[in-house]
This record gives structure tokens, C-alpha cells and sequence, in this order.
């Protein structure tokens, strides 16, 4: 039996109870699943095989990761809660979407902290761990009770799982091994490929002994087979033929990746959460390539170190998040300075100060464009999509080249942890910069030769015969030798900015999704939001709303055209992942209120009254919620 | 020639010495492969040649045109240039991603050992040939009738210092009859690693004509007594010899005198009787007493030259080559 | 990383170019008569041209202070970043270009203070780079402030009533830090033993550490004015595994024999004492080099793109 419902419902109760009968089908254009586990249980590795396996079998996935701030929180701890949340589609998909479908939880008590934070559909199916119904410890028991109460009162459909009984059959250690078996029961829900989920099973433990590999796998059959015995419903994703070959990777890898395409040979970092992966997946790769991760002693060694190589005559780059980029700022403004190349990753994250270290924000916007003491105009790149956080990277690394600028790409925690199949990236040698080139200087040039008109120069780098000249922080001429020439410190500034206006000229007017020719809304987005933005557009218009979007990718220097896009539309507005007051609170004001970094951009470049509607939850937007935001925003009268 | 499991495992012993040209020689071809980029105006034109550079993420948001007009690369070469610079590119490619055949060769039976010797340098040497060809044609003193040839086939004579510390390794499989050694000493500059696998019966201790204070000699019954022969600071020359040879090692490191550099394994009972090919017996005899010799006797006329090459200042060469070595030195190679 | 290592440029032509003093001054110095960076700066243009130096495979890197305008005056290739961070800037230059010869200068300020974090790991890096702390014990271009050598009771700007703390000792903190490989304390005004000192540390392979006690002629010229005087409070420390200065010998008769060698004594000759010392205090060449343990041939850019085939393999659906 097959019904067909539609995308985000989730599987009515009444047809519970059916054993022996064939499963309910229900076939959905996407579901978003979620397992929960505490931290160490492994939910993580079971999301990612479970999203991997989706996206080889041809679904569109968006794979984000739940990840408590501490290694080792306490169990059963509503803090603790750590997992993955899979978002697959017979579409691809560019974001996380909205609420959970199907949930498999380890204890009830990290059921409870994303129910609490609403994450679940009305009508999710839970599939939860009951040994805590009748643990030993009666507070245990108590806590099981309350929480089974408190989820009562939402619609959900609970159905209690006997996950250590059942993995106690096959392994002495139940904690390490009910992720593949809950993985095991994803796999019959969802009609999984078992083949391909055995190889994702030999791929995840490759380094561990075959015993492991064998009791994983004997782990996976046994949720199947609990499964097929005991659910009585199953569901269909139906899978897209995809055309072209695709890779399937977290934003983190693709920016390592990324980074070695573009041909940079030295990554100099420290760890910082949530940029330090970027290093792990180098660290593991990088050498074959004659490339070397440096972890510094600190956020601004490890810039030095970069900035180092950069002026030995080969780009390197950095890797940070947000504290370590205020660590950093000096630094960024001698490169400015000296004019050396160098490319700067940021993987944002909640801020200020320690914020929220595992969390999306984007709230380094104006830290990067503007956040070196003196005049530091710089480059600044934002990826909206994991592929672009690979393309990224060798754009970032030309650009950086060409202008002698560093460069600043803004990442952020959502790509940096989403996973999501892309095309296949084709490496070209043109990507890779090749090694500096040695040749003599011809007589007569100088080191900050700047073109009156574009303020480019020609670099000497250590090495080359007749070249030999000094970089300094310090104010200086064109054989940069410090100057005290009051003339000399306006026109020097004058040709480190110009190189912006020289690239800002070369750049295009960002596309308008919806209507190019104007209308009543346009949400601007800038970095990670793109996915959910588009998405809710998409689904507005199809409401009948006239609203539009726009997505920046060059944060400084700014595309060119905006004023004239905005002219089209009756009312322009930023969506952002970072703090700007609320227009109603108390004491807020036009003049006084504190808008969304990128808001604040706009309306300073453009003197259009640019909006903007930001929230920091910690989490990635939902397109659901844009919908509402936009149903509130289209002018009066708007709806066509 | 019979396949023959001593060569490979000279080979094997070579493995840093190869490394040492092999990153030097892809380095290299990496500097020309960017000269050529920028000096190349591109077929399809300066803005393609930019969507190329910048990648997808610049598509739609880079006009390219204007990019590949302001970072256009330098003022094209003319088609001749690059047309050499293209093959010397290709030469050095080529040497970079070499097999072990590139560092091996055959001594026909009856041939001259240093001319075989020579010629297989000279045809390794082309990647330092392709070097060259690529400096000539920048610094326009390119002539194909003078130059062309480097591309094939460039001696050990043409080797700059430099080039001479970066050496390629070789190994020549050979016949014992024909292990007349002596012509190689002018081959021994530098880091020069040189191993000579022989296959039927040979002299015993011909390898005695190569020792001077400055080179690593040794004879071994198999490769394995090669081990580490990478490592040695400078040059070094090895015979693999199954049957009848004395094994010993001149160790330039070793000591300050030249018992202390040189150690011998057991001298045959018997002095050598017949001849081997044009090897005569007495020649034979005359190479056995002369190890013995040296190695037993301090002989005050030996101590003159001791104490190595003499000293000279740093130069660029050297500390590059100083450099190479080192790397030469990473674990795990 | 190994940029820059290639058979063109250096390899083609044999260099029979010869530098003399002329082809290593840069800009006219601007430090204040009779400072000691001077001298420093005359012993390394000596040491140039001894050493045959090739100006464009020789960098200077230096933070901010008096001493840091070292590089200007060296025909050279410069780095002036900002202040205690030439360190890192010298560990990027190295790793990814290891022909190159690195020096790096640094004041007192630099080096032990804003910069200390950075000291102290790269003499745990141990890379092949020779470091010059020229230590005149106060901030000297901000106008007299106390640094951390600065000797305690001595006034300054910001402790008008005397430096609080008995001053840090760079060589016994050098020492103390793992994997130290070159250790020295040489002096201006003894420009022999400074010449021989700078000489050991080039040919040092691995990370060279020479503290050089400077006089600052506005601000702490007091400090070492009896030592200038009076050779005998001097101590050099002499060894043939380290250094001998015989044109020393009879003016500064007070020698000590010390195997640099000898990590153990070094520490206990670093101890603060009546005399100060002048020599390799420790030598190990034998200590692991990051550079070294970090190099990697070069790949060319079809070795790269099969990687990356291959790895992009590994993530493909």
C-alpha cells in the first residue's frame, strides 16, 4: 500500500500496530530526519553515512551537524545533545529546511531540548531508546516518565525503541554500537542501498581492525532486521537522476580542498572552533601535495607565518574564527600595508568574545571589512554554498596574487559543518599558482611602483637578482623606504585603495531571483543564508507575494549596480544571522538603532533605506520562517 | 639483458639521491611552466585565459575581460621561444615524473666503461639540459644548431657546480670483464651516486683505482650492503659483485687517516690467476696488493691528502645544494 | 614546501659575482651616535662579505624599535613588520623558501616582552634561522621605558623609582627552553668576539640564538660603563667546540674554558653572577630542525591535479 503525502508531513498515527501486515508506504518529496545521541554515542557518524548514502543514491541531502560546546558533556543532559539532522530531498537542496520529520533519539532527555527549542515537525516520528523506562535508577525513571509526558502533549507520534537489549545481543558495549544500529533502522525506513551503506560503513571505520568493521556491520543488519519485524511504515524520497558526477563534503573540507586547488603550499593556523577542521582534513592530505599545515603558537604567529611565506613569494593562508581573526587584525593591516598577498579564511561563528563557538553567526562582516586600526581597505569573499566554499578559495588566491591584497573569505559554521553533494569540481593547472618566479629585476623598477591610476605594482620577492629592497610597515615611497613626505602618506593610501575601485569596476551587478525588474520586496543576503532565502522567495511567490532576492558574494569591494537594483523595489531589506535591535523595543529608535552588519553596508554605500530583518538564534535560517518574514514585510498592497 | 633483482634494489638505494633530482628537476619545470604561462598569449584569448585563473566562483561575478585585460601576463614571447621553451618544459615534465628506467643503463659487453657511463649522465643530464635551453631562450642566446642538442642529451662536463651536487643517480648493470674503472674517477664530482651491478665473475678488487680522499667507494656481494649510500655527503661509487670480489668501504666520513677510512673484508688466499676478457691476471693481482696496502699501511705519501676537497667559501650553488641534500634527508625517504 | 628551489636562476651560470662592503650598505643609519647598533650593523656587513653573502638570497626580518631598522641598512632583501612578531614572519620565509639565508633582528622589547611567546617556541622550532636579540635593556625609541632586562632599581620613564623586578636573563630562559640548539652572549664593544659570535651562529644549522648587550648612549649608557672600562669583570667563555678569539686574549685574560657541549654547565654559567659572560653558552646540531622534518619536494602541477583527482574521487557519489 502506497500513499502519497506531501513534503514535511510526517506519518499519521492511526495506522500504528500493524505487525505482520505489509508497511504503509509514504512517499515524500523530502523528509528530514535526525538522530540524537550524547555526546561520544556516535549519532554523528551514523547522520553522516545516512546523508552520504542518500546523496550517492541520488537525493538531495543537507547534512548539519547538533554539536554540544563540551567534548564530554554529562549524559542525559539536555546540554549534552549531539547528533546530526539530514535533510533529504527528491530535489537538490540548499539549506537544512525547516522542522525534523523522524527523529531517533538515544535518551529522552536530548529529545526533550529540540523539542523544547521547537525543532520538530507537529507531527515527527520519534523513535527513542526505552531502557530508561525501567533503568535501575529511579530518578532516571522519573525523569523518562516526565519527559514522556511533557512529549504527550505535542502531536507526535512516539514509538519506543529497545536499542541496548537489542545491540546487548551482538556487542558487550551497547553505548559504542547503537548508532549503526539506528543507522540500521534509517536504512529500512528509508530503503537505503545496503550495499552502499556496508561500503560508507568500511569507509568511516577504514582505519580501525576488520573485528570493528564486522560488528558495525552485524550492528546494521540487526536494525534492519528490528525494523522490517516491528514498523509497520516506511518512506520513499524518490532520488533525482543527477547528470553529471558529483562529490559529496562538508563546507570545512571543501575550503581545504579548495585551498590546495588554488595551489598554495603553506596553511599556517591555530585551533579555533569551528574553522579548525579546515586543518584536520589538510593535515591529512596537504603533504602529498608538498604542502605544509603550520600550527602556529598562537592566532597571530600563524598569520605571521603566513604572511611570511606570502613574502617569500608564494600565497599562503590562514585559517581562524573570530576571535582568533581579532587576534590577527595587526597583522592584516601590515599585509594591507606591504602589500603582500595573502588569503585569510574565516569560519565565523556566534560571537562576541567566546560566544558561541560552535554555532552559525554572521557577525564579522563589519570586522572584516572595516576591523583593522588605520585605513586597511582589503578584499572580502563570502561562499554561499559548499561548492563555492572549494571554488572560493582559488578566486581568493588569484585575486590576492594579482592585487597584492589580502584577501578575506567568510565562511560560517553552517557550511562549515552542512554536507551536501555538489558537481564534481574539474581541476585545472591554471588554478595552481606556480612558484615565484626568480628572474632579475630590470634595472630601474621600483618595489611599490604604483600605476597612478590603478595603484597595481610589480613585486620583488627574496631571491631575485636586483630586487633586493625593504617592506615595512611604516609610511613609504615607491622604493618603499620610510618617508616622512606629507604628499607621499595621501598618496600612497590613494593607491592601496584605488586596487578596490579597480576590481569593483571588473565586477558584475549580483543576479536578482524573482524579478529582475523590480516589485514590492527584495531580501538581500549575503554567505550562508543563500540556500533558505531562495527557497522561501520560491515559495512566496508561489503565494502570489512580489518579492525578490539578491545574494552578495563580494563584501568589499561591493558589487556594483546595487542602488539601481534597490531602486526597483518598494521596500529592500537584509536577512542576516546576526544581531540588529528590534525596531519596537523599548529606547529603540531610526536614528539609534543598531541594524544588520550587512544593512549597514548597504545603506552607507548606497543611501537607500535598506532594512533588514537578522536574528541570532545560533541555528541556520529556516526558509519557513523567511516566508513569514516576507508575508510581513511585502508592502501594503503588495500581494499580486 | 636478463632481468636481474640487483638492479632494482640499487635502485632502492639510490632513493634519495633520485628524490634530490627529481623535486629540483619538478621544481624547475614548475618555474617554467609559470614563466611560460605568463609569457604565452592565450589561444582563445586574455579574458578566457582569466575565467580559467579565477575558476567557477568568478563566473557571472568577475567581468574576466576587463581582468585578463589589466593581468594580461607579460609581453608574449615570440612562437620560436616558446615553442623551446614548451619542449624544455616537456623535458624536464618528462624527468620529473621519471621511473626508475631513467636512471639506468646497460654497459654493452666489450664497451668502455666511462664512455657508457658518460653517456647515460648525459642522457639523465638532459633535464639540466632543458634547464639550461629554458635560460638561454629567456636571456636570448638561444641557438638551436649550439643548443637544441642539450634537449637529448647534456654531459656531465656541461654540469655547473650546482647541478653537479643535484646529480642523478645511475646505475649500470655490466659484465665483470669490463670493470675498468678508472675513467670513472672524472665522473665522481659533486654528489654523484654511481653503482655498477655486475654480473659475471669479475675482478676483486677493482674498484681500489677509485679511492681518493674525497669519494665513497665500496664493494658489496649484493645490493644490500648498499644501504645508505643516498646519504653520503658527496660523491660515491658502488660495485654489487656476486662471485670472487673482496668487500670493503672507503668511508670518506670515517676518519682523518686512511686505514680509519677504509675497511676491507677478507682477502682472497690465492692470488688471481687467469685473466677475465682483457682484465689481465697481473693487473689483477696489482689492484688486490694496492688495497691491501691501503689499508693496512699508513703510508706518510697517503697522509697528504688527507683532510678532504680542499675548503672553498659558501656560494649560492653550494648552500643550494647544501639545502637539496638535506631535504634529500626526510624522514620517510 | 620548497618554492623557489629550482635549477634556474642559480644553477645555469656559475655566480662568479664577488660582494664587497659597498654592494651591502643600504640606507644611511639613523641611529644616535655611539649607539650599539652600530656595531652590530658593521659586523654583519663584515661578515658579508667574509662569508660571501648573495644579497638577494640573504633576508633581514625585524619587528618595531631601534634595533628593527636593522634591515634598512642592509642591502638585502628586508622585512620591518610590526613589533615581537619578526619571528613568525621568519619561520614562514624559511619554510617555504629554505635556500634562503634568514636573519632575523630584534630590541629587548621584541624579543622578551611582546614577542615572548613567539621566542620561546621558535627555539623549539629550531629552524635555520640566526636570531640578533640586541638588548639595550629599555625601550629606547618610545623614549625610555623599562623593559624586561632592564636591571631592577633602574629608572625609567615608567617606573621613575626604579625597574620593580629583578630583570629577566634571555640566555637562562633561552636555555631552559627545549630543544635550544645555539645559545650565545657576545657584546658590542667587544666588536672580535661579536664578529666571531655572529660568525658561529650563521654556521650554526638550526636556530641561533645571540643575545648582543647593547648600550643605548641616551638611555642606558650607565649599565655596562664599567664593563667597558674594566675587561676583567668580563668572562669569556672559550672552548675549541665553541669559540676562541685569540686577538682577545690579552685584554680579556679573565677566560673560562666551557664545552658548549655541556647543557648542564651552560645553565649554571647562566646563573646571574659578579662577572658577565661572552661565548656559546650551548651548541647542539644535533637537535631535530622543524624545517627540516617539515620539508617537501615540489610537485609539479600534473602531480598535483592527479591528487586531487584522486582525492575528489574519494568524495564522489
Amino acid at each position: 500500500m502506497v500513499t502519497t503525502i506531501k513534503a514535511e508531513a510526517g506519518v499519521a498515527a492511526a495506522e500504528a500496530d500493524t505487525s505482520g501486515a505489509e508497511p504503509v508506504v509514504h512517499r515524500c518529496s523530502e523528509h528530514t530526519v535526525e538522530i540524537l545521541s550524547d555526546s561520544g554515542e556516535g549519532a554523528q557518524k551514523c547522520g553522516q553515512a545516512f546523508g552520504t548514502v542518500s546523496a550517492k543514491m541520488g537525493n538531495g541531502a543537507w547534512t548539519v551537524e547538533i554539536i554540544p560546546a563540551e567534548i564530554q558533556p554529562p549524559a542525559r543532559t539536555p546540554a549534552g545533545a549531539s547528533g546530526n539532522r539530514i535533510r533529504i530531498s527528491s530535489a537538490q537542496v540548499t539549506n537544512w529546511g525547516d522542522r525534523t520529520n523522524l527523529v531517533v533519539a538515544f535518551n529522552e532527555q536530548v529529545l526533550l531540548s529540540r523539542h523544547e527549542i521547537g525543532a520538530f515537525a507537529d507531527d515527527a516520528v520519534i523513535l527513542v531508546e526505552n531502557m530508561w523506562a525501567t533503568h535501575e535508577d529511579e530518578d532516571i525513571r522519573k525523569a523518562w516518565a516526565s519527559a514522556m509526558a511533557q512529549l504527550a502533549t505535542a502531536h507526535y507520534r512516539v514509538i519506543e525503541v529497545p536499542m541496548e537489549e537489542q545491540c546487548l545481543t551482538v556487542v558487550e558495549n551497547a553505548r559504542k554500537g547503537k548508532n549503526m544500529f539506528a543507522l540500521g533502522l534509517l536504512a529500512w525506513i528509508y530503503d537505503r542501498d545496503l550495499e552502499l551503506v556496508r561500503e560508507q560503513i568500511a569507509y568511516t571505520f577504514r582505519k580501525k581492525s576488520a573485528e570493528v568493521y564486522e560488528a558495525n556491520i552485524a550492528l546494521l543488519d540487526l536494525g534492519v532486521k528490528w525494523a522490517s519485524e516491528h514498523l509497520d511504515f516506511r518512506i520513499q524520497v524518490p532520488a533525482a537522476p543527477v547528470g553529471q558526477a558529483m562529490v559529496v563534503m562538508n563546507g570545512n573540507q571543501a575550503l581545504a580542498l579548495g585551498g590546495i586547488a588554488s595551489g598554495m603550499e603553506l596553511a599556517a593556523m591555530y585551533p579555533i572552533t569551528p574553522a579548525t577542521s579546515v586543518s584536520h582534513h589538510l593535515s591529512d592530505v596537504f603533504e602529498s601535495y608538498g604542502g605544509v599545515v603550520h600550527q602556529a603558537e598562537d592566532e597571530i604567529a600563524a598569520i605571521g607565518v603566513a604572511i611570511g611565506a606570502s613574502y617569500a613569494g608564494k600565497c599562503a593562508f590562514t585559517i581562524t574564527s573570530g576571535p582568533g581573526l581579532a587576534l590577527k587584525t595587526e597583522f592584516i593591516g601590515l599585509a594591507t600595508m606591504i602589500e603582500v598577498p595573502l588569503v585569510i579564511v574565516d569560519v565565523q561563528r556566534g560571537g562576541p568574545s567566546t560566544g558561541l563557538p560552535t554555532k552559525v553567526e554572521q557577525s564579522d562582516l563589519l570586522a572584516a571589512v572595516f576591523g583593522q586600526p588605520g585605513d586597511t581597505p582589503k578584499v572580502v569573499l563570502a561562499p554561499a554554498t559548499i561548492e563555492e566554499c572549494f571554488h572560493v578559495m582559488i578566486t581568493a588566491r588569484r585575486i590576492a596574487d594579482a592585487f597584492r591584497v589580502p584577501v578575506l573569505v567568510l565562511s560560517d559554521a553552517n557550511l562549515a559543518t552542512g554536507v551536501q553533494p555538489f558537481p564534481r569540481p574539474e581541476p585545472r593547472p591554471e588554478w595552481f599558482s606556480p612558484p615565484p618566479d626568480q628572474s632579475p629585476v630590470p634595472e630601474g623598477l621600483r618595489p611599490f611602483d604604483w600605476d597612478a591610476r590603478t595603484g597595481l605594482s610589480q613585486r620583488f620577492i627574496p631571491g631575485q637578482p636586483g630586487g633586493m629592497h625593504i617592506v615595512t610597515g611604516l609610511h613609504h615611497d615607491e622604493n618603499g623606504k620610510l618617508t616622512y613626505d606629507q604628499k607621499m602618506y595621501q598618496h600612497s593610501s590613494a593607491m592601496r585603495s584605488r586596487k578596490l575601485a579597480v576590481l569593483q569596476e571588473m565586477l558584475q551587478p549580483p543576479v536578482v531571483t524573482g524579478d529582475a525588474d523590480g516589485g514590492d520586496l527584495l531580501l538581500v543576503g549575503w554567505g550562508s543564508t543563500r540556500g533558505a532565502i531562495e527557497e522561501a522567495v520560491e515559495q512566496a511567490r508561489g503565494e502570489g507575494l512580489s518579492v525578490s532576492s539578491t545574494h552578495l558574494s563580494f563584501l568589499s569591494p561591493l558589487q556594483p549596480g546595487l542602488k539601481q537594483i534597490f531602486s526597483k523595489f518598494k521596500k529592500v531589506m537584509t536577512v542576516e544571522i546576526n544581531y540588529s535591535d528590534d525596531p519596537t523595543a523599548p529606547y529603540i529608535t531610526e536614528e539609534n538603532r543598531r541594524r544588520g552588519q550587512l544593512s549597514f553596508l548597504l545603506r552607507a554605500s548606497t543611501l537607500v533605506d535598506v532594512d533588514c530583518w537578522t536574528r541570532v538564534l545560533g541555528e541556520p535560517l529556516r526558509p519557513a520562517t523567511l516566508v513569514d518574514v516576507i508575508r510581513a514585510n511585502v508592502p501594503q498592497g503588495g500581494a499580486r | 639483458m636478463p632481468s636481474d633483482d640487483r638492479v632494482p634494489q640499487a635502485l632502492e638505494a639510490l632513493a634519495g639521491a633520485r628524490e634530490t633530482f627529481r623535486a629540483a628537476v619538478a621544481a624547475a619545470a614548475e618555474e617554467v611552466r609559470g614563466f611560460v604561462a605568463a609569457h604565452r598569449a592565450p589561444a582563445d584569448g586574455a579574458a578566457e585565459r582569466a575565467a580559467r585563473e579565477l575558476g567557477p566562483f568568478a563566473t557571472g561575478r568577475i567581468d574576466t575581460s576587463r581582468f585578463g585585460a589589466l593581468f594580461g601576463g607579460a609581453e608574449p614571447l615570440d612562437a620560436s621561444a616558446l615553442e623551446w621553451l614548451g619542449r624544455a618544459q616537456a623535458v624536464l615534465g618528462e624527468a620529473a615524473g621519471a621511473d626508475d628506467r631513467y636512471f639506468q643503463a646497460d654497459v654493452p659487453a666489450g664497451a668502455d666503461l666511462r664512455n657508457a657511463a658518460n653517456a647515460a649522465l648525459a642522457r639523465a643530464g638532459r633535464a639540466f639540459g632543458a634547464a639550461r635551453v629554458v635560460e638561454l631562450v629567456r636571456g636570448g642566446r638561444f641557438r638551436e644548431t649550439d643548443h637544441a642538442a642539450y634537449l637529448e642529451s647534456f654531459p656531465p662536463a656541461l654540469w655547473t657546480r650546482a647541478e653537479r651536487e643535484l646529480a642523478p643517480p645511475l646505475v649500470l648493470a655490466m659484465a665483470g670483464a669490463d670493470l675498468q674503472v678508472g675513467g670513472l674517477a672524472e665522473l665522481l664530482l659533486g654528489s654523484q651516486k654511481i653503482v655498477l651491478v655486475v654480473r659475471t665473475p669479475a675482478p676483486p678488487a677493482a674498484l681500489v683505482r677509485l679511492i681518493t680522499p674525497g669519494v665513497f667507494v665500496i664493494q658489496a656481494s649484493d645490493a644490500g650492503g648498499l644501504k645508505g649510500l643516498s646519504t653520503v655527503a658527496g660523491a660515491a661509487v658502488g660495485a654489487v659483485i656476486a662471485q670472487g670480489a673482496v668487500q670493503f668501504v672507503h668511508d670518506p666520513a670515517a676518519g682523518s687517516t686512511l686505514p680509519a677510512r677504509l675497511s676491507v673484508g677478507t682477502l682472497p688466499a690465492e692470488e688471481p690467476k687467469q685473466a677475465l676478457g682483457r682484465y689481465t691476471a697481473a693487473q689483477q693481482v696489482e689492484e688486490l696488493r694496492q688495497l691491501a696496502s691501503l689499508a693496512r699501511v699508513n703510508a706518510p705519501a697517503l697522509l697528504a691528502l688527507d683532510g678532504g676537497p680542499a675548503p672553498v667559501g659558501p656560494t649560492l650553488a653550494d648552500k643550494l645544494a647544501a639545502w637539496l641534500l638535506q631535504q634529500a634527508a626526510v624522514p620517510g625517504m | 614546501m620548497s618554492a623557489g628551489c629550482s635549477l634556474l636562476w642559480t644553477g645555469a651560470e656559475e655566480d662568479d659575482r664577488v660582494f664587497d662592503l659597498h654592494d651591502w650598505e643600504g640606507a644611511e643609519p639613523r641611529w644616535c651616535p655611539g649607539c650599539g647598533d652600530l656595531s652590530v650593523l658593521t659586523a654583519m656587513q663584515r661578515l658579508a662579505v667574509a662569508e660571501q653573502f648573495v644579497p638577494e638570497t640573504t633576508v633581514f626580518v625585524s619587528g618595531i624599535g631601534c634595533s628593527s631598522r636593522f634591515p634598512h641598512y642592509m642591502k638585502a632583501y628586508g622585512f620591518h613588520g610590526i613589533h615581537g612578531r619578526a619571528l613568525p614572519v621568519a619561520t614562514g620565509v624559511k619554510l617555504s623558501r629554505p635556500e634562503l639565508t634568514v636573519f632575523v633582528a630584534m630590541g629587548d622589547g621584541d624579543c622578551t616582552s611582546i614577542g615572548a611567546a613567539h621566542w620561546l617556541h621558535m627555539i623549539r622550532y629550531n629552524i635555520d634561522v640566526t636570531a640578533l636579540l640586541m638588548d639595550n635593556n629599555i625601550y629606547g625609541l618610545t623614549k625610555k621605558q623599562s623593559s624586561p632586562t632592564t636591571p631592577q632599581g633602574f629608572a625609567s620613564n615608567t617606573a621613575p623609582r626604579g625597574s620593580w623586578l629583578p630583570a629577566l636573563d634571555p640566555i637562562q630562559a633561552t636555555l631552559g627552553v627545549t630543544n635550544a640548539s645555539f645559545v650565545a652572549q657576545t657584546a658590542e664593544w667587544v666588536p672580535a668576539h661579536l664578529y666571531a659570535t655572529l660568525r658561529a651562529a650563521y654556521h650554526h644549522k638550526g636556530f641561533s640564538f645571540v643575545r648582543i648587550l647593547q648600550r643605548c648612549p641616551q638611555y642606558t649608557d650607565s649599565i655596562y660603563k664599567e664593563a667597558v672600562r674594566k675587561p676583567s669583570i668580563v668572562e669569556l667563555l672559550v672552548h675549541e667546540n665553541g669559540l676562541t678569539v685569540p686577538e682577545l686574549d690579552r685584554l680579556y685574560t679573565n677566560q673560562r674554558r666551557h664545552d658548549p657541549r655541556d647543557l648542564d654547565e651552560a645553565r649554571r654559567l647562566a646563573e646571574a653572577s659578579d662577572v658577565i659572560r661572552l661565548g656559546i653558552f650551548f651548541q647542539d646540531e644535533s637537535r631535530p630542525r622543524y624545517d627540516l622534518i617539515r620539508a617537501l619536494p615540489q610537485r609539479t602541477v600534473e602531480e598535483k591535479i592527479r591528487l586531487m583527482n584522486e582525492e575528489l574521487d574519494r568524495y564522489a557519489v
